[in-house]
């Protein structure tokens, strides 16, 4: 199955922005690899129901960032340092946004059992 | 006189058509055969581009007959495997346009990158392209060895001289000259470029490829779809192909002793050239009526590059 990729329309931020982060989501976090290609903005604009220029200033904005590089002919690929293999990257990552979530857990008064079993359920939701 | 070897050729020709579409279309069905209550909307696509198809290839047929008794001098009956094809592709086309949205979820999408080239035929696909390279340097070869014929019609005859006391020569008709390929390539470029919008707008088609379930079904669509319209580009240029090497192959007939031995090496080239064009048309026609055999290898080409979760 391939990843998806969603635009909530009663999302207050831009689509573009929203799809920004989760590309910067995925990239950042090892899950599409240096030199992977991404759709074209046609398609990914056509697939998604947006404009093609939304996608495209995402694209835009990542390459800005020097996550992807646009090339005429060659579409837009991947060019994050990640490599697929480096794993202590990724959980370092994981360890910010696990941090995150029990700075918020904490803060509603949740203990970490509930915790651990609302993460459990949402793995298994994702799977 | 000439129709026993045509119809010895053409009567085995539909029975071995025949016998492989009825063997192939219930394994062909189970490959498009999902949970029809939980994906409406791919049911609809699945349907809309079948009985697009099968539209199609009733009306072409029709259409083909009535060529068949227009047109001066025959040219109704050059142009009917374009036109044929022209029907196919269009028919192809506005299918997958009425279809646009189907496979689409607003909002959603899978990260894939979606190519041309893993939909097409690729065996098939090669030999169009060749036939079509040939059928291009057969016409503008005949074209340039066309003459007037009795009746002063440009490109309609073929007239030869050899040595003899004095100037001996002859002339037969019709050869495919200008008066049948400008035509004919016209209406090819049409059926081209038909087809090329064809594949365009059905790799286009926007997807949820989030949706397994869709990819599959859609793969098969789209992938029947491209064999579909690269199937009737080969039938438009193998038949037309065929049609102008029998016209041709009379050089082989019609030569007398003295008579250019490069023009009797190409009239049977004509008859090789001919007989394959003939056979690439049989694949084509049981191709068009059973689309789809390249399904299961194209969906795997078509997410060779999606994305997928790496493992730590």
């Amino acid at each position: 199955m391939s990843l998806q990729l969603r635009i909530d329309t009663a999302d207050p931020t831009p689509p573009f922005e929203q799809l920004r982060r989760q590309l910067n989501e995925l990239i950042s976090t090892g899950v599409l690899v240096d030199g992977q290609r991404l759709p074209s903005v046609r398609q990914l604009a056509a697939d998604l129901a947006l404009a093609a220029g939304t996608v495209a200033r995402t694209y835009a904005e990542l390459e800005k960032g020097g996550l992807v590089l646009s090339r005429r002919g060659a579409g837009t690929r991947v060019t994050a340092p990640l490599a697929p293999g480096k794993s202590d990257v990724r959980e370092e990552r994981l360890a910010e946004l696990v941090s995150e979530v029990a700075r918020h857990a904490s803060a509603l008064g949740m203990t970490p059992e509930s915790l651990t079993a609302t993460i459990a359920r949402a793995m298994r939701a994702q799977s | 006189m000439t129709l026993v070897p045509v119809l010895l050729m053409i009567v085995p020709s539909i029975a071995l058509v025949l016998v492989v579409v009825l063997i192939a279309i219930p394994r062909r069905r189970r490959l498009v055969s999902f949970a029809e209550r939980d994906f409406p909307q791919l049911a609809r696509l699945r349907n809309v581009t079948t009985a697009a198809r099968v539209i199609a290839l009733i009306v072409g047929l029709i259409v083909v007959v009535l060529l068949t008794t227009v047109g001066p001098l025959g040219m109704g009956f050059l142009l009917a495997p374009a036109v044929f094809a022209g029907t196919q592709i269009v028919a192809i086309l506005v299918a997958e346009l009425i279809s646009r949205d189907t496979a689409r979820t607003p909002g959603a999408a899978g990260l894939e990158v979606r190519r041309i080239r893993s939909y097409l035929p690729r065996a098939l696909g090669t030999a169009t392209v060749i036939t079509l390279t040939v059928l291009t340097g057969v016409l503008m070869w005949t074209t340039a060895m066309g003459s007037p014929d009795d009746m002063g019609r440009a490109g309609r005859s073929f007239s030869y001289s050899y040595p003899c006391d004095g100037v001996c020569g002859g002339s037969f008709s019709p050869w495919p000259g200008s008066f049948y390929t400008v035509p004919l390539g016209a209406a090819l470029l049409l059926v081209v470029t038909l087809a090329v919008a064809a594949l365009v707008i059905t790799v286009r088609r926007p997807r949820d490829a989030s949706q397994p379930e869709v990819v599959r079904v859609d793969d098969f669509v789209r992938t029947r779809s491209a064999e579909s319209v690269v199937a009737a580009l080969g039938l438009g240029g193998a038949a037309s192909l065929a049609a102008i090497c029998v016209l041709a192959s009379r050089l082989v007939v019609s030569t007398v002793d003295g008579v250019s031995s490069v023009l009797l090496i190409a009239g049977w080239t004509a008859v090789v050239v001919g007989l394959a064009a003939f056979a690439l048309s049989v694949w084509c026609v049981v191709v068009l009526l059973l689309p789809g055999a390249r399904a299961r290898h194209s969906h795997s080409d078509a997410v060779h590059e999606t994305a997928t979760v790496a493992t730590p």
